[in-house]
């Protein structure tokens, strides 16, 4: 008979079943026949045999709740109204940390009998505040404080008075979050099982660490808990991650509970807690090349007859910390102690840390940083949210542990949380077996990384600002600018000669806009007769040239046919002298078709014989009139003579003494150019004038 | 004797005086071909036709400011200001020549004398919508936003469709923290203009500074209706898509964003925060190394590839991130180095 087999049939003595029961922690709840069985319904017997199977896996405890679970939900199909097998289907999943079906079935097995199982609220209570439900959690644990339930539940009064507080401290650690990530070490080092208690050597890149894991050489449960054997394994990290998982060497492997509790790298030693005697004392492996040489006890002074089961050493090596359920000098039933080593390098009385420190429940797994001024632990006491906390205790000036703080949550969570490492060198960074939701197992390894204040992140959206930025469109400012002015002036200059003499008189020049029939300049030659004119375009003006004793000129002068050179026209005019027997052709004389009557356009012309007459006082004229040779004689006659007569009434209108004024008609008899052309006819068509007098 | 001198002066000026209105003739109807130019929008034949009258007459002013006006709309900006600033020296006295020089020196990050200068042409009777704008774009470069915002506003009131002047309105605002306003401003400008996906983009934006995620994402969409390849769009949307936790659409976003515009820094870091947000600090990391390698001077890179190192308990790694990003200027760098040894 081995050493295990030995424990089990020892146990299997010791224990009954209702003992066994109560230390799973749930109720003996029968599922009756009677209740279970619908009438009229097929399947009965089928349902029942699962149930009984159920029942069977059920009463094993852990490491059998899913084979039960499988066969209740069996029965289920058959009856799901049954609130016993509902109760136990919770239990089922509770047990396996699936929290939420866990309540769905203690809810629904309460629904259909209130009095199912006198720790149904109890359990949901648990569900709840292991699920972070802490107001449902305290809900359901005051009703076990009811008389009708505390009857039965006398024993768990105080544990339920502690669950309350710490839902009442979990509300609290909730809202106000620590900044840390918390990142699951992986399958590459946690199991399905339990696995915890990192401690480091060779400057963290190799762990040692306990596990409750299945192997060929531990297939067996222990009675405590129904899990299997700690074993003690080792990974190590290879740029950032973790490999290489496997069970340590031989040398170290025990049939009991072993759990690494502390390693040292020079002498390279682990520190192991052996669950052999006196409930479990701590002994080290010390490497020798390339074997493990141990177990070795660790201290007479350390090992008592009560569990040691944690340790930590300073940085210096020669104080130790570590946690032990010595009743004699603990405040709980497990509490952390201090020694120092002397001279001789022995272990010196161990001191307990305090009630600073050690609460009146348990503590567990400490740690001490490289400076010796903080003290990590894990405590079910001081405001803990459920099972064991982290802690940390700083020390002040006068070496005395200060109120330990909670690490805060998420690195605290309802279940326990413990054995938190350190590494030197990586202040941020931490180590630590807790239960989040990315659980490998039923407790895994973390990482904890300690991060600052609360940083935003950083984006970098994209804003165009200024449209003008985006999309520039110059356009938008530009302003087509106006046309600048030409300047067209012309110059007419020349002189004003007497027709004759060909000697320069001085004359009146009038510039006449023809288009506006408005005179636009008037000019006095000099005494010589010079003369320069300015006109503002190039077009064609009416020009008047009057003289004291000369006939006037008035013609049209087309600045567009002129030859114009350097803006300038020279251009002499010459003025015939009032004498008797003197003739002009009236220019820009005009009547209607075959008519003797003027047209208004002729005024201007004739106006200025007028004039001419006003200046001339003794002046008498013959006014004539001429024709083309087309048509006869007699007619052209009627018609010269009808029209100068038109000419004589018009002047006579203006002021002219007609006694002064005598008018014949020359028909075509007087040719002053060809008929053979219409220019020649057009110039023979004529009114003229001769100075019968002057 | 004295008699035939006078007469000879009075003819020399007379004959000076003829070439000289003679030459300004050929001049101003050099000048007015290019009018006829510009107006056919044919810009480089226009300058041609000025420089043909400036080679026939060097001090001619206006010519000089009409060419630097045709050198600024074609992006010649040296020669614009060449010319308008030669214009103003021989004695041109006109407010929107003050007006250009002012743009000018606006264009060439001068903003004081932008401002001297748009302030004198304001003086000097300018006061078109246009002048009050680049004012306004003056003082929003300056800053001195509540400034810009008085002359954005005197712009619209000469102008009531001034798009552009609502839209950097609104900007200005935004930087005042008046969100709505600039809201309602982006709004506005997209009543008188619904083609311009920027608009739609900022609105975007300030929608987005309201926590409106939805909203923005929906201007956004419409942004990109107008321009599938806005890349901006893009971004923007992602980062609201982040916001509203829709990862797998933020993350489509950031990677066409990153296709349209490998070249962006700013892409790559907001793909990087993304990867943050879902914890991927690994791939973070890789896509803020990309926006750094893209652009070695944005902090926000560097502060996030802090951020990203510190969640992977890189302290050490995080501060020399943290210290680059306050050496490139960052505000909030000093602050994330007060955890730093």
């Amino acid at each position: 008979m081995n050493h295990r087999t030995f424990i089990l049939f020892v146990s299997m003595m010791l224990l009954t079943l209702v003992l066994y029961q109560k230390a799973q922690g749930q109720q003996d709840v029968r599922i009756k026949r009677r209740q279970f069985k619908i009438d009229h319904k097929e399947g009965f017997s089928s349902a029942w045999k699962h149930r009984r199977k159920g029942d069977r896996a059920y009463d094993k405890g852990y490491g059998h709740y899913q084979v039960a679970l499988s066969h209740f939900k069996k029965a289920h199909d058959y009856n799901p109204q049954n609130a016993a097998l509902n109760y136990k289907m919770g239990v089922c999943y509770f047990k396996q940390n699936q929290l939420n079906q866990a309540i769905k079935f203690f809810n629904r097995a309460l629904s259909q009998d209130e009095q199912v199982a006198i720790d149904v609220y109890y359990l949901l209570g648990r569900a709840y505040h292991l699920n972070y439900a802490f107001d449902q959690a305290i809900e359901n644990y005051q009703r076990c404080l009811e008389p009708d339930i505390l009857e039965e539940l006398e024993h768990k009064r105080k544990t339920i008075n502690a669950y309350v507080r710490q839902c009442s401290n979990g509300q609290k650690l909730v809202k106000n979050p620590v900044r840390v990530n918390i990142n699951n070490l992986g399958p590459a080092v946690n199991s399905k099982y339990p696995d915890y208690g990192p401690v480091f050597v060779r400057g963290g890149e190799l762990m040692y660490f306990t596990s409750r894991r299945k192997h060929e050489d531990n297939d067996e449960r222990w009675l405590g808990d129904n899990r299997f054997y700690s074993d003690i394994y080792r990974a190590v990290q290879v740029d950032g991650a973790w490999k290489n998982t496997h069970l340590i060497d031989e040398e170290i492997f025990s049939p009991h509970n072993d759990a690494v509790v502390e390693a040292t790298q020079d002498p390279l030693r682990i520190y192991v807690y052996r669950g052999q005697k006196d409930e479990g004392d701590i002994y080290y492996y010390e490497k020798d090349g390339d074997r493990w040489r141990g177990p070795k006890n660790f201290s007479r002074m350390i090992n008592t007859n009560a569990k040691e089961s944690a340790m930590c050493f300073s940085k210096d090596g020669n104080t130790l910390y570590f946690v032990s359920t010595f009743e004699a000098r603990s405040f709980g039933k497990k509490d952390i102690f201090m020694s120092r080593r002397d001279e001789d390098g022995d272990w010196g009385r161990p001191i307990n840390l305090g009630g600073m420190v050690n609460s009146s429940l348990n503590e567990e797994g400490v740690f001490v940083n490289s400076t010796g001024d903080k003290l990590y632990f894990s405590s079910e006491g001081h405001n803990s949210m459920g099972g064991y906390d982290l802690f940390v205790a700083e020390r002040d000036v006068d070496g005395n542990w200060q109120e330990p703080k909670n690490l805060g949550y998420p690195i605290n969570t309802p279940f326990d949380d413990l054995l938190f490492r350190k590494v030197e060198g990586t202040a941020n960074k931490a180590y630590y077996s807790s239960v989040h939701d990315e659980n490998v197992g039923a407790k895994d390894i973390y990482e904890i990384i300690f991060l600052g204040e609360k940083r935003d992140l950083h984006y970098t959206p994209i804003r165009e600002p200024l449209a003008w930025k985006a999309r520039p469109q110059k356009e938008m400012l530009y302003q087509v600018p106006q046309k600048l002015a030409i300047d067209t002036t012309l110059y007419v200059t020349g002189k004003i000669i007497d027709s004759l003499a060909r000697e320069g008189i001085q004359a009146k020049i009038q510039v006449i806009d023809n288009q506006k029939n408005k005179v636009i300049a008037t000019h006095l030659s000099d005494t010589n007769g010079h003369y320069m004119l300015q006109l503002p375009e190039q077009k064609k003006y009416g020009i008047e040239i009057t003289a004291q004793g000369y006939l006037f000129y008035a013609h049209d002068l087309d600045l567009n046919q002129a030859p114009v050179k350097n803006d300038t026209l020279r251009r002499n005019f010459s003025l015939d002298k009032v004498e008797v027997g003197t003739k002009m052709v009236l220019e820009n004389i005009y009547f209607e078709t075959n008519s003797s009557k003027l047209k208004p356009s002729s005024y201007p012309e004739l106006k200025r014989v007028v004039k001419l007459m006003q200046s001339n006082p003794g002046m008498k004229l013959e006014i004539s009139g001429h024709t083309d040779d087309v048509g006869s004689y007699l007619a052209n006659k009627k018609l010269s003579r009808a029209r100068a007569k038109s000419v004589v009434e018009y002047l006579a209108e203006q002021g002219v003494d007609r006694a002064r004024l005598t008018y014949k008609g020359y028909s075509f008899t007087q040719p002053i150019a060809t008929n053979d052309t219409p220019e020649g006819r057009q110039k023979n068509r004529r009114v003229e004038f001769k100075v019968l007098e002057k | 004797m004295r008699n035939i001198f006078f007469i000879i002066l009075i003819t020399c000026m007379s004959a000076l005086n003829l070439y000289g209105q003679k030459q300004d003739n050929s001049v101003n109807e050099l000048y007015n071909q290019a009018v006829d130019q510009i107006k056919a929008r044919d810009y480089s034949q226009a300058i041609d036709y000025l420089d043909a009258a400036l080679e026939k007459k060097p001090a001619f002013q206006k010519g000089y400011f009409e060419r630097g006006k045709l050198y600024f709309q074609l992006d010649s900006t040296r020669r614009a200001i060449r010319d308008i600033k030669r214009a103003i020296d021989l004695g041109l006295e006109s407010g929107e020549a003050y007006f250009y020089r002012g743009y000018l020196d606006y264009a060439n990050q001068q903003y004081d004398s932008a401002l001297q200068k748009l302030t004198r042409a304001i003086q000097s009777g300018y006061k078109s919508s246009r002048v009050y704008y680049i004012r306004g774009l003056v003082q929003y470069a300056l800053a001195d936003y509540e400034g810009a915002i008085m002359n954005f506003t005197m712009a619209i009131d000469g102008k009531y469709d001034f798009t552009y002047a609502y839209h950097e309105r609104g900007s200005a605002k935004m930087q005042t923290g008046d969100i709505q306003g600039a809201v309602n401003d982006f709004k506005k400008a997209l009543t008188y203009n619904n083609k311009l996906p920027f608009l739609y983009n900022n609105l975007g934006r300030a929608l987005a500074e309201n926590a409106r995620y939805q909203k923005a994402i929906e201007q956004y969409s419409q942004a990109l209706k107008l321009d599938p390849n806005y890349y901006q769009a893009y971004v923007n949307r992602g980062i609201a898509r982040i916001s509203r936790e829709k990862y797998e659409k933020a993350e489509k976003d950031l990677k066409k964003a990153v296709n349209i515009a490998p070249d962006q820094a700013r892409s790559y870091n907001n793909l990087g925060l993304l990867y943050m947000n879902t914890r991927a600090f690994d791939k973070a990391i890789e896509q803020f190394n990309r926006a750094i390698e893209k652009n070695q001077e944005l902090p926000e890179a560097y502060l996030n590839r802090g951020l990203a190192r510190e969640n992977q308990g890189n302290r050490d790694k995080a501060c020399l991130d943290w210290k680059m990003a306050k050496e490139l200027g960052h505000k909030k760098a000093a602050d994330y180095l007060d955890d730093c040894d």
